[in-house]
């Protein structure tokens, strides 16, 4: 596995990711805004929102077993996956057991939680991405780096480029003419598909309801057409009720793509009934933990909340820089610097909580309220106790802390500072510090220290005369 | 123990808030601008006919002499299944591969909500999914009666029931921004999506 420093540097020197990202966050921030504008009284929306999503995860044990029990009602099988490795293994058994060998899918970010793709293939399945933007990245062989855009990197000529060279198509690089290319090869897949597999978007409590969402219909095509119908769900993905349902879908879209709704919101109760002419045969669910429990039972638990509408992404300054791949994993932006290390443990990730300024925008425009800047605080805050700090580091904080806490120390120190740097500036400017100060001037010049320090300009200020009747302050 | 630990890290939302969202009452003839106003911004075409025979003739206007795909003539309101007679039509019970050289999807709906310009699909014998999903062009036609505010409303006429039927709302034709943002109608669903509003 690359290092995260290594993947910021290669985003960083890449122009077209720069350039694809700003236009595209700028856009789904601004329309956001005014989309949520449209919504009467949007903040207590939100705040409903969080309440309903926090109180069911006060008891996610209790709603988990009540959400099964009408599962079961609906005619649906349930299964339990601990692991992303058991979701796989599950879904596998359940193709193979039916005689599978076709699965279209409709993008969900737990099964690439899982990486079920690579194990479907293993087993010999065909698999094929049916959303537009998964369709490409499958074709391109690479990872979605938004949770919701999952090309979002990518420019519409690179785009061009692969499906000439993966499908042995024209090349074009007009969005329209690709988007009709892939309608007819996915159209194909569709009609002989045998699977269909889903994420959710939503479970519905109450009613053992399964909601997806999807802009271009293909949710509904991979639970219409196949005659088996499987979906990977979060266990964290629950609402209590349909009245619920109707809060999360007012503040979702609006939040994602600045759409009042979703074109396609469906609410799947089954497989098909008595009489009906499409609809799977055969429906499951995998109820997929890996890691969740975990984390529920913690300082993240918060996180939890989250309905995965990106809207953290847009309006992150890291997230708008960097781009998704940065993070390494998942989950990319706010969101993943704290799923990630929630998730598969804080020892490999620990730089992911680092990746943030924490000024909070992340906060401000969640649909649920979730405090980030708070969770990534208590991430570093593990990182320390937990993962291995470098020593430099450590003995410089300690160092500093010895100084700070001892002014005459601190003034030696800083005088001492003054003095060696005024050395290595030139006009106003430090280009290059030595030794391990080095990483500080490696992508940018230090300004250098003033001549005097604000303690010295505060003792040599001029005293003002003291009001009658009052003796002048003593300046210590 | 495990749920008093769990409870520690989940904070209490404000206080004050409503136990649930308002759904004030509409006027039909507000509801039913407000549904116009919305499919205009969606890029749906919408034809508003004061009787049955307005809305036959309408139909038999769209769909003369192409493919069609419908939902069963009796389950059509206004006695649409009329205008079906003379055209190439295939049904739900027809083989996919027909069902998908249809140029026309023929529909009615559950419920039209005005405050998204949504359509509500419920499925059942004789109506087909794939009817407003495979053709490029959905027609769907809508009473009056059935027009209600927003999902909430809808959601409370199952409130009560056992069983919740397969449901999909609809809202504009199908779209993606997934290339740049630039939007591109018609990816796996309709392009084009026509709404007749009846009496």
């Amino acid at each position: 596995m690359s290092h995260f420093l290594d993947r910021v540097e290669t985003a960083l020197r890449d122009p077209d990711l720069k350039t694809a990202l700003g236009r595209a966050t700028e856009r789904l921030g601004s329309r956001r805004s005014v989309s949520l504008d449209s919504l009467p009284d949007s903040d207590a929306v939100r705040d409903m929102a969080r309440r309903a999503k926090l109180g069911l995860l006060r008891d996610l044990a209790g709603n988990l077993e009540t959400f099964e029990k009408n599962l079961i009602k609906n005619g649906v099988q349930v299964h339990w996956a601990e692991d992303g490795a058991a979701a796989n293994r599950i879904m596998v058994d359940i193709a193979k057991s039916r005689g599978c060998k076709r699965a279209v899918k409709s993008k969900s970010m737990a099964t690439e939680e899982t990486h079920l793709n690579h194990d479907l293939l293993e087993a010999g399945l065909e698999v094929l991405e049916t959303d537009l933007g998964e369709y490409i990245v499958q074709l391109a062989e690479t990872t979605p780096s938004h949770i919701i855009l999952p090309i979002i990197h990518m420019t519409k000529e690179s785009i061009g480029k692969v499906m000439h060279e993966k499908i042995k198509v024209p090349y074009t690089s007009d969005p329209e003419k690709l988007a009709k290319i892939a309608r007819a090869k996915l159209r194909e897949a569709f009609l002989s598909a045998d699977l269909g597999i889903t994420g959710a978007n939503f479970g519905v409590v109450d009613s053992g309801a399964l909601v997806l969402v999807s802009n271009e219909g293909n949710a509904r095509l991979v639970t219409t057409l196949p005659r088996v119908h499987v979906a990977v769900m979060g266990i964290e993905k629950l609402v209590p009720s349909l009245s619920d349902l109707d809060l999360m879908i007012k503040i979702l879209a609006r939040s994602a793509t600045g759409q009042k709704i979703t074109t396609y919101t469906s609410l799947v109760t089954g497989p098909r009934r008595e009489g009906e002419a499409d609809g799977c045969q055969e429906m499951h669910v995998i109820l997929l933990d890996n890691g969740r429990s975990r984390i529920l039972g913690g300082p993240l638990a918060e996180i939890l909340g989250c309905i995965r509408c990106g809207a953290c992404l847009n309006a992150c300054p890291v997230y708008k820089n960097v781009g998704g791949h940065a993070y390494g994993d998942t989950y990319p932006g706010p969101i993943g610097s704290i799923v990630t290390p929630g998730l598969r443990g804080i020892k490999a990730w620990k730089e992911l909580p680092d990746a943030s300024s924490l000024c909070g925008a992340c906060r401000d425009v969640c649909p649920v309220r979730l405090d980030i800047p708070r969770m990534l605080l208590e991430l570093r805050k593990q990182a320390v106790d937990e993962a291995s700090i470098p020593w430099a580091l450590r003995i410089g904080l300690w160092g500093f802390g010895v100084a700070a806490s001892r002014p005459w120390l601190y003034r030696a120190g800083a005088g001492l500072f003054r003095w060696a740097s005024g050395l290595m500036a030139k006009s106003g400017w430090i280009r290059k510090l030595p030794g391990l100060a080095a990483g500080w001037t490696r992508s940018r010049d230090l300004k250098a220290p003033a001549p005097k320090s604000f303690q010295e300009l505060w003792r040599q200020r001029p005293v003002r005369p003291a009001p009658a009747g009052k003796e002048a302050a003593p300046v210590r | 123990m495990r749920q008093a630990q769990i409870r520690a890290y989940l904070p209490e939302s404000p206080h004050g808030l409503p136990a649930r969202l308002a759904y004030p009452a509409t006027v039909p003839a507000a509801r039913r601008a407000r549904f116009l106003e919305e499919l205009k911004l969606l890029g749906v075409e919408a034809f508003v006919e004061e009787d049955d025979a307005g809305v036959r003739d309408r139909v038999k206007n769209l769909i003369a002499g192409k493919a069609i795909l419908s939902w069963d003539p009796d389950q059509l309101p206004y006695g649409a299944g009329e205008a079906l007679q003379g055209e190439a039509v295939s049904f739900g019970r027809d083989p996919r591969e027909q069902q998908a050289q249809a140029d026309i999807g023929l529909t009615g709906c559950e419920a039209a909500l005005a405050e998204t310009g949504s359509l509500a699909m419920v499925s059942g014998p004789g109506r087909p999914r794939t009817a407003s999903l495979l053709p490029l062009t959905h027609i769907a036609l809508i009473r009056q009666a059935d027009l209600m505010q927003g999902m909430g409303e809808f959601f409370e006429r199952y409130r009560q029931s056992a069983v919740l039927p397969y449901l999909v709302f609809i809202t504009g034709p199908s779209r993606t921004a997934d290339i740049e943002l630039s939007l591109t109608l018609g990816v796996h669903g309709p392009g084009k999506l026509i709404l007749i509003l009846g009496p």
